[in-house]
């Protein structure tokens, strides 16, 4: 009889473990996959989307079809519980489902499992904050929809900028745990970008809210770049990129509350400020799927599978530390949970610790960012637990491969403008992208490897990378050669 | 035409801005100088094939075990 192993998400991590996992296993083997949208996006561009350069069809694309024609079965539904042990009336490991498809919208199903990959990545957390989010108050760009909402907002301010009327522009982050900095770095350049390419620059104040300590943290702790003959802090490009835009900024704020065109900020000094706003775009803070597990008998055990904020817990070192005493060490490995079949990918885990210094605000306030995990950590990940599992099918009785933050390096380029001849984006590498103290002792990161760049040759590679990633989403011909 | 950096938005005695670095002429000349850019993509792209080859690829947690008869009965979980 053949092994089921269920996927539950579609994202960058869960497609990734489906798609290696369908490659390697044999037929007789079952590649399941739970997620409650229909189709794949490709989040990083919804960026442009959220400046009107795409539509949301050109970061989105069915994925039934590609399964159907890969092999993989498909349910359109979310998890809502995991039964690791089974049920008494049902023995064997389970995963319970709702429906999320018109047709069966609603109808609960249990899903037997013999391994489980958890990739269901970030719950947006926008009920955090007050007042934060689409409905509400303030726009964002973490899915296609939101973005689309965003992009025809900012067509109102242009035409209301056309007739004469001055308009203010908030970008950043909505809550002092917000992490995914990088993405609200990308959408205000490239807000400011797209102004002036609509030639209304002039009329916009535009400003950078941000829960950083200073200003190129991004959640990592920020990084060291050799450049010029000196080793310097990301903080010194970041503020140089914003200042050469006429961008202004607003560091160590956590976002308490907004209203109408107010957002009310708790400084890490203590003081309470108020920023004014005609349109702000602010991340929410992310927090796990909310998924709950059960024991055998029916008893609750969430709180063994999964931290508070949600994610769940794998082969990290969890116990509290001071933060002089974090290692490199304490971060995940192979992503197996207690239990030997169950692992969780992407942004799915529960990080032991951030990575930049946690900071409080007299009133006791959490000013710090959390953790980033971006799209090829997380499609990393994923691969390295679909081979662990393929190899745990054939006999192995352990997973046989890591992937830890702590020990692998990233390369990124965000985009800082949009445009063939004109546009830049900041090409970045990092290793390892948490910092290791122990082996680099200087910066925690290896400076040989850590290296960043401004310019239109990244653009062009943000749009190869664009281009790239969704013929490999979509399985099209030699997919697999492409790297995370 | 493409548009051009506001550098000369007036900014007044803007602490902020004073206090910060911001490239020269020059070097903003050179971040959308195509023969430049060209160069700049092969080496960013060869930088970058780098990285992905020596740090991302997952590793052998263990010793790989040896590879036995599909049988899921075996399976440890
Ligand atoms: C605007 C923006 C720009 C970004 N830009 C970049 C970038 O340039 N480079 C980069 O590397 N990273 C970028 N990132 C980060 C990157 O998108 C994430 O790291 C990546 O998407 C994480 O992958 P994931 O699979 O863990 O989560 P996701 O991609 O969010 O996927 C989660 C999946 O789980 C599904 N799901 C949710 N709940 C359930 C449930 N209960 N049951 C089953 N399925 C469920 C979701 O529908 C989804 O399919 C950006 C993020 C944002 C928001």
């Amino acid at each position: 009889m053949g092994t089921r192993v269920v996927v539950l998400g579609s994202g960058i991590a869960g497609h990734t473990a489906a798609s290696f996992l369908r490659k390697w296993l044999p037929k007789e083997h079952e590649v399941f996959v739970v997620s409650p949208k229909p189709d794949y996006n490709w989040i990083p561009s919804n960026i442009w989307v959220g400046v009107g350069l795409l539509r949301a069809d050109q970061v989105l694309f069915a994925l039934p079809p590609v399964y159907e024609r890969f092999g993989i079965e498909y349910r359109q539904a979310k998890a809502v519980a995991i039964h690791p042990e089974g049920a008494e009336e049902l023995p064997g490991a389970f995963v319970e489902i709702e429906y999320t498809s018109p047709e069966r919208q609603g109808q609960h199903e249990r899903v037997r499992y013999d391994f489980l990959i958890n990739a269901t990545g970030p719950k947006l957390a926008f009920e955090a904050t007050p007042g934060l989010g689409p409905g509400k108050h303030t726009v964002s760009v973490c899915t296609a929809d939101h973005a689309v909402e965003t992009s025809k907002q900012l067509d109102e301010r242009v035409a209301r900028m056309r007739k004469g009327e001055r308009q203010r522009f908030v970008v950043g982050v909505g809550h002092g745990t917000s992490t995914c900095q990088g993405a609200a770095f990308e959408y205000i350049v490239n807000l400011e970008f797209e102004l002036r390419a609509r030639g209304v620059r002039e009329m916009a104040d535009v400003t950078y809210l941000t829960n950083e300590f200073e200003l190129g943290d991004f959640g990592m702790g920020g990084l060291h770049l050799r450049q010029g003959g000196y080793v310097t802090p990301s903080k010194i490009f970041t503020e140089s990129l914003f200042a050469e835009r006429g961008i202004d900024w607003v560091t160590r704020s956590h976002v308490a509350k907004i209203e109408a065109g107010r957002i009310f900020t708790e400084t890490l000094a203590g003081e309470e400020r108020e920023v004014a706003f005609d349109m702000a775009m602010l991340l929410p803070p992310f927090r796990g799927a909310a998924l709950k597990a059960f024991d055998r008998r029916g008893q609750d055990i969430t709180s063994r599978l999964f931290a508070p904020s949600g994610f769940m817990k794998v082969d990290a070192d969890y116990t509290p530390r001071p933060y002089e005493a974090w290692r490199a060490a304490d971060w995940p490995r192979t992503y197996q949970t207690e239990f030997k079949n169950v692992f969780a990918a992407g942004i799915a885990f529960a990080p032991p610790h951030p990575v930049s210094v946690p900071r409080q605000s007299p009133k006791g306030t959490n000013i710090t960012p959390s953790p980033p995990r971006t799209g090829m950590p997380s499609a990393t990940i994923a691969k390295a637990v679909a081979r662990s599992i393929v190899d745990m099918i054939h006999g192995a009785e352990a997973p046989t491969q890591t992937a830890s933050m702590s020990e692998m390096g990233a390369a990124c380029v965000a985009s800082a403008g949009a445009n063939a001849l004109t546009g830049t984006a900041a090409s970045i590498t990092v290793f390892p992208i948490v910092p290791d103290f122990e082996k680099f002792p200087a910066y925690g990161r290896d400076l040989n490897q850590t290296f960043g760049e401004i310019g239109l040759a990244g653009h062009w590679i943000k749009i190869l990378l664009h281009h790239l990633f969704l013929h490999k989403a979509r399985l099209r011909p030699f997919w697999s050669l492409i790297p995370e | 035409m493409p548009p051009s950096l506001p550098m000369n938005l007036p900014r007044g005695r803007d602490e902020q801005w004073l206090s910060v670095t911001k490239p020269t002429a020059t070097t903003r000349f050179f971040r959308t100088f195509l023969p430049w850019q060209l160069l700049r993509f092969v080496i960013i792209n060869l930088k970058m094939m780098r990285i992905i080859s020596m740090g991302h690829h997952p590793k052998h947690a263990v010793a790989p075990a040896p590879k036995r008869a599909l049988d899921p009965a075996s399976r440890s979980s």
